[in-house]
Formats: structure tokens, C-alpha cells, sequence
């Protein structure tokens, strides 16, 4: 039986540092944990993180969740502004980062100060500090050229962008930073999060909002290789959970560790076209026969990948509690308000 | 062929330069002199005094449009990277990033050459001797940093198909090694012994490592540039010494009987490590001519005669 994860957070409220607080999933801990009652410093230099995610989680946090709530509008990248943010949290969440395969192919020093010294000065900085637990987004790109399914945490193989070299190189200081200097560290390997809030702009948009703000305008959608390229999507919710408990558990073993976090199933890129034209055609008939447009394999892309998350669910008490079709129908509203036109 | 190398001031790829100039390939050293010394570098060779990680260095880098690019730069002191990480991952991973970026923006780029650290790379749970399969488990900053970059040529090579082959050194020693990288103990004892100095071992001298002999590592240097092969490869003799046979050696070579003064050992110090030399063998042709009897009887005759001029 896992553990209350709501009952450890009303039992004390703690203060929790949010890097890329601004971004998608920033924005959806800082919801998760104001909502909970707990106290919340949010760091974002809004280089990819948007204002209006800050102001759309907070508003959902509840009464008197702005009064838990301090921004720093700050860069991962100095060290200084680490330390600013790592002052008297408890917890660290690290999400800052340049997301994206292609973005770091097209600019790999940019990600990797984003994301290898962005990172390195967040784990000096909460060395210093005396954080209890320093948590931090990877991805399930460290796989790589790993072709078993479903993905164990220690079945890695060669990475395949600047972009999942970006997060093996955080493993490994992870580990190396617990090891030497004591710094709890636990690493979150996220298999392609959605949700509200995901940016559907831009030339490295992922393909959930891109596609969903697409036919929310009635639009047609692009797909990259043939729809059989399949991916252990996951909502939000799931990842939220994740951090939480991965910053709260007391099970012994459970830091200096890194975990898949996904539902453990997997969605081909047409069945999931096909999801989201349904839903969105309820609001936008016209779409509702609308085919997808197929273009070439990404370079960098892997063919398929799906988690096993039964490490997760024994060292956390990880459960996802939202599948790809019930966390599609929470997503789908967002779009369509912000992108749909007027009915 | 036009090989740009960094670092090329210091002490193994001041020797592979050596190797290369005179083989006839026409060379650019990148060095900021901070622990390299200008003295090492070979006639005719074109010295550009930058640091790896500054735009002079990158500029100097795509102007001579190098064919292959020799990665040798390094911040190689493994406490100073425990005091200092983010120095330490700078110089190592940025500076290299630096360096093939500008290399690749040259255009003739085809090869990168790098010099790995298998002493640093596995950490202390993997077999021995061990082989390259093993998956990195640094347990320092330094062998982190230095796995990283490695991890980076893996991804030049999957998107752009730049070959490189990443030398997984282990302890190197010889000729123009200063006292203060990786294998230094062998630098340390034999400017000690040569000056009369007492020598000390911490711990009780039973811990190992493979030494390897720089003349050897400058011949992997070479096949590097035109092997086939491209991926990680042990550059190591397979054999494990322990310490207090490197200062045996080494006392004897200098002739002197003292023995060697003992102190407590440090904390977190590996125990005992020796890499598998079979891959280089089979990928490289490369097999060690020099074992350690002779090898460190070579590096404390050529601390003698360079010492007396």
C-alpha cells in the first residue's frame, strides 16, 4: 500500500524551490504544491517559460495561494541567481532547461550551458544551502539507441542528441554529488509529459499541443515518419506526483537513484492523431475526417519507447492516476479556449 | 594531413606532436600555458596561446581548418575538481564543445581524437581488468566531466557521422609529465628521489593502478588518425602495480636505498585499478612496449639528463 502523499504534505508545510517554474511542468508543481498548503519560491527566466503559466497555476492553487507563493525572475545559468533560489528551501524541483532534440542539434552549446552548468550551479547551489533533496527532470531520451522494451532505469545504450547527452551527463553528477558532497539527488526520467500549459508554438513545440492547437483552429496536422513511432505519453498529474514523492519518500534506497516516470504503455503517433481529432472534432466537426499529413523521420528521434515504471512505483509509491485517453480529455479544454474560435 | 591539438603544451600531447610533426602532418597547438610549457612544443608547429574555452581559441580553430582534431586540453586534477566542479566541467566539457564546434565550422573536419580517462570513467564497482563495455560510473566531477564529453562525440557521430576515437587512458607516466594530473605519482617520486627528497605513500602502498608509458600512448595517438575503428577504447597495459613497487622501481633506477615514508591513506581512494587492453589490440593493433621495469628506468634516466642541462 503506497504511501498518503496528500496526508505527508498537509502534516507540514515546507518550502520548495521550482526552477522553470514558468514552463509546463514548473507551473503544474507549483499548482500541486500551493494547492497542498506548502510554501513556494519559483525561478524562470522566461527564455522558453510564460508569465501567464505562473498566473494561470497560482489562480488554480486556491485562495491565498499567491501569499505561499515568491518569483524570481533569475537564470540557472548564474550561479548567484542559484543561490537566491535555494535560500531556506527545503526541497529543490530542478525543471529548468532547453528542452527539445532538434533545438539542441541545431544549437548544442546553448543547451548545454542551459543544461549541463545551468544544472551544475543549481547542485552547487543546494549543496551550500543544505537542501534536504534535490530533485531533477531527466529524460527518457538517455536511453537512446537502447532497443528493449520496455525501458529499465539501467538498460541505457548510446545517446543519439546533444540533447539526452545533456541528461546523462546530470546522472551522472547527480550521483557523483550524493556520493561526494552528501547531497540527496533524485533523477526523473519523463516520458513525453502533456498536459494544459504545454506550448504549442515555435519550431520545437511537441506534438501533443502542436497538433491539438492545430485542429483546434480547424487546421491539418503534420506527423513525422509513417504514425507507427510510438511513445509511453504521459499526463502532467503523473509527473507532479512524481516529484512529490520522490522529494518526501522515506524508503530507504530511494536517493542517489533515477526513475521512469510514464504509465507503462504505449500509443502509436496515429492512434494518437486519432485521440485527439475525436475529442477536438466534439467542438470542431470539420476536423473530424481530417487525415494527417506525413513528413520524414526526425534526425535524433528513436523509433519506439515505453516505460517500465515499477521501480517508481516501488521505492515512491508511485501510481499514475491518469491514462493517455483521461489525461487527453483534461488537456483538450485548454486548447481548445485558447486556440479554437469562438463556437 | 592538418591536425589541430589541444593542450599540445603539455605532457602527453606535447610527445604525440612530437609523433605527429614527424610523420609530416602539419600541426596547430592550442594552449594557454597554464600548466603547459612553450619549450614542449615541436618546431614548426604553429602554437596558438588561448584557452580552450574562449573564442580566440575557437577562431584560431576554424581558421586552420583542421582535418582532425586532438583533444588533449583538460583541467586533470580530480581534487581540484572535488573543490571545484564547475571550473573542472567548464574546461573539460564546454572547452572541448568549443573546440569541435569551431573545428566542424572549419569544414574540412573528419576525425576528433580524445583523450578519455579510463582510469576515471568506471568508478570502483566494475570488474577487472576492465573492459570498455562497462557503463560509466565516474565517482568524481572529473570523471564525470570527462565521460561527458565523450557522451557528446557519440552524438557528433549519430547525426553528422564524425569518426572519433576516445582513448581511455589509464595512469600515464613518462617524460614531461608534471607532478600534479592523474598518475602524478610517478612525476612526484622520481623529482623527489632525483633531489634527495623523502618520498611518502598514503595508505599502506598496496593499492594499484595500470601505468601506462606516454611513448605507448603517443603510438595510440597515431593509429587513432587512421583506424577504422571509431568508439572508446582502453589505452592501458592490463597489468596492475601496486605503489610501493612504482617507488621499488623508481628507487632503484635512482639509486637510492631509502625507503619510502608512509601516511595515512585518503578516504574514498580507489583500491585497485587495471584496464583490459584487449580491445586496442584488436581494434588498433596497439599492444604497451614498454612494461613498467623499463618504462620507469626511461622516465627517471630522462629526469637525469634533464635535470643536469
Amino acid at each position: 500500500m503506497p504511501w498518503d502523499l496528500d496526508a505527508r504534505l498537509e502534516a507540514e508545510a515546507k518550502t520548495w524551490l521550482v526552477t522553470g517554474a514558468a514552463g509546463f511542468i514548473g507551473s503544474h508543481l507549483v499548482e500541486r504544491l500551493l494547492s497542498a498548503g506548502q510554501r513556494v519560491v519559483g525561478l524562470d527566466n522566461f527564455v522558453t517559460g510564460f508569465r501567464a503559466n505562473l498566473e494561470d497555476a497560482v489562480a488554480r492553487a486556491g485562495k491565498g495561494a499567491g501569499e505561499r507563493f515568491r518569483f524570481l525572475e533569475r537564470d540557472v545559468t548564474r550561479l548567484d541567481d542559484c543561490r537566491a533560489g535555494c535560500e531556506g528551501a527545503d526541497y529543490v524541483l530542478h525543471q529548468a532547461a532547453l528542452g527539445s532534440v532538434p533545438r539542441s542539434i541545431a544549437d548544442p552549446l546553448a543547451s548545454h550551458r542551459a543544461n549541463v552548468d545551468g544544472f551544475m550551479n543549481m547542485l552547487v547551489a543546494a549543496r551550500d544551502a543544505k537542501v534536504k533533496r534535490f530533485v531533477y527532470a531527466s529524460s527518457s531520451s538517455v536511453y537512446g539507441d537502447d532497443p528493449r522494451l520496455p525501458k529499465r532505469e539501467d538498460e541505457t545504450g548510446r545517446v543519439l542528441s546533444p540533447y539526452a547527452a545533456t541528461k546523462a551527463i546530470n546522472e551522472l553528477y547527480a550521483k557523483v554529488f550524493q556520493r561526494t558532497y552528501g547531497l540527496e539527488t533524485v533523477g526523473l526520467r519523463y516520458f513525453n509529459v502533456f498536459g494544459p500549459r504545454q506550448d504549442p508554438n515555435g519550431a520545437y513545440a511537441a506534438v501533443i499541443p502542436r497538433w491539438m492547437a492545430a485542429l483546434a483552429k480547424g487546421e491539418p496536422c503534420e506527423l513525422n515518419g509513417d504514425g507507427s513511432t510510438s511513445r509511453d505519453f504521459c499526463f502532467v498529474a503523473n509527473v507532479a506526483q512524481a516529484n512529490l514523492r520522490a522529494a518526501l519518500t522515506t524508503e530507504s534506497g530511494a536517493t542517489d537513484q533515477v526513475y521512469n516516470v510514464a504509465v507503462g504503455d504505449k500509443t502509436s503517433l496515429l492512434e494518437l492523431y486519432r485521440l485527439i481529432r475525436d475529442r477536438i472534432a466534439r467542438a470542431v466537426p470539420k476536423v473530424s475526417t481530417l487525415e494527417p499529413t506525413f513528413r520524414p523521420f526526425r534526425a535524433g528521434d528513436i523509433k519506439d519507447s515505453q516505460a517500465d515504471v515499477s521501480r517508481a512505483c516501488a521505492l515512491l509509491g508511485y501510481a499514475p492516476t491518469h491514462t493517455v485517453p483521461q489525461g487527453l480529455d483534461l488537456a483538450v479544454g485548454y486548447y481548445l479556449e485558447r486556440h479554437g474560435k469562438a463556437p | 594531413m592538418r591536425i589541430a591539438i589541444t593542450g599540445g603544451a603539455g605532457f602527453i600531447a606535447s610527445n604525440v606532436a612530437d609523433a605527429y610533426q614527424a610523420l609530416g602532418h602539419e600541426l596547430l597547438v592550442v594552449d594557454d600555458l597554464s600548466s603547459g610549457r612553450e619549450s614542449n612544443v615541436p618546431r614548426g608547429a604553429t602554437l596558438v596561446r588561448a584557452d580552450v574555452r574562449s573564442p580566440a581559441a575557437a577562431e584560431a580553430i576554424e581558421r586552420f581548418r583542421p582535418e582532425v582534431l586532438n583533444v588533449h586540453a583538460a583541467q586533470i586534477d580530480v581534487r581540484r575538481s572535488v573543490a571545484d566542479p564547475r571550473l573542472d566541467a567548464e574546461v573539460n566539457v564546454l572547452g572541448g564543445l568549443n573546440c569541435v564546434e569551431a573545428a566542424r565550422r572549419g569544414g574540412a573536419l573528419s576525425r576528433v581524437v580524445y583523450a578519455a580517462s579510463g582510469g576515471s570513467m568506471y568508478g570502483d564497482v566494475a570488474p577487472l581488468p576492465t573492459s570498455e563495455g562497462a557503463p560509466p560510473a565516474p565517482v568524481s566531477p572529473y570523471g564525470v566531466s570527462k565521460a561527458a564529453f565523450e557522451l557528446y562525440l557519440g552524438c557528433w557521430r549519430a547525426l553528422y557521422g564524425l569518426h572519433f576515437v576516445a582513448l581511455r587512458y589509464a595512469n600515464v607516466y613518462g617524460p614531461r609529465q608534471n607532478p600534479h594530473g592523474e598518475a602524478g605519482v610517478v612525476a612526484i617520486f622520481t623529482d623527489r628521489l632525483l633531489a634527495s627528497k623523502e618520498c611518502v605513500i598514503y595508505g599502506d602502498g598496496g593499492q594499484t593502478r595500470d601505468f601506462v608509458h606516454v611513448y605507448d600512448v603517443v603510438d595510440a595517438n597515431v593509429r587513432a588518425l587512421t583506424t577504422p575503428f571509431s568508439g572508446g577504447v582502453n589505452v592501458a597495459t592490463g597489468v596492475e602495480t601496486s605503489i610501493s613497487r612504482v617507488y621499488e622501481l623508481l628507487a632503484k633506477a635512482a639509486k637510492v636505498v631509502t625507503p619510502a615514508r608512509l601516511a595515512p591513506g585518503k578516504p574514498g581512494e580507489q583500491r585497485q585499478s587495471v584496464l583490459s587492453p584487449a580491445k586496442a589490440k584488436a581494434e588498433l593493433g596497439w599492444t604497451p612496449k614498454y612494461d613498467v621495469e623499463r618504462g620507469l628506468a626511461q622516465t627517471v634516466e630522462w629526469a637525469q639528463s634533464h635535470q643536469s642541462r
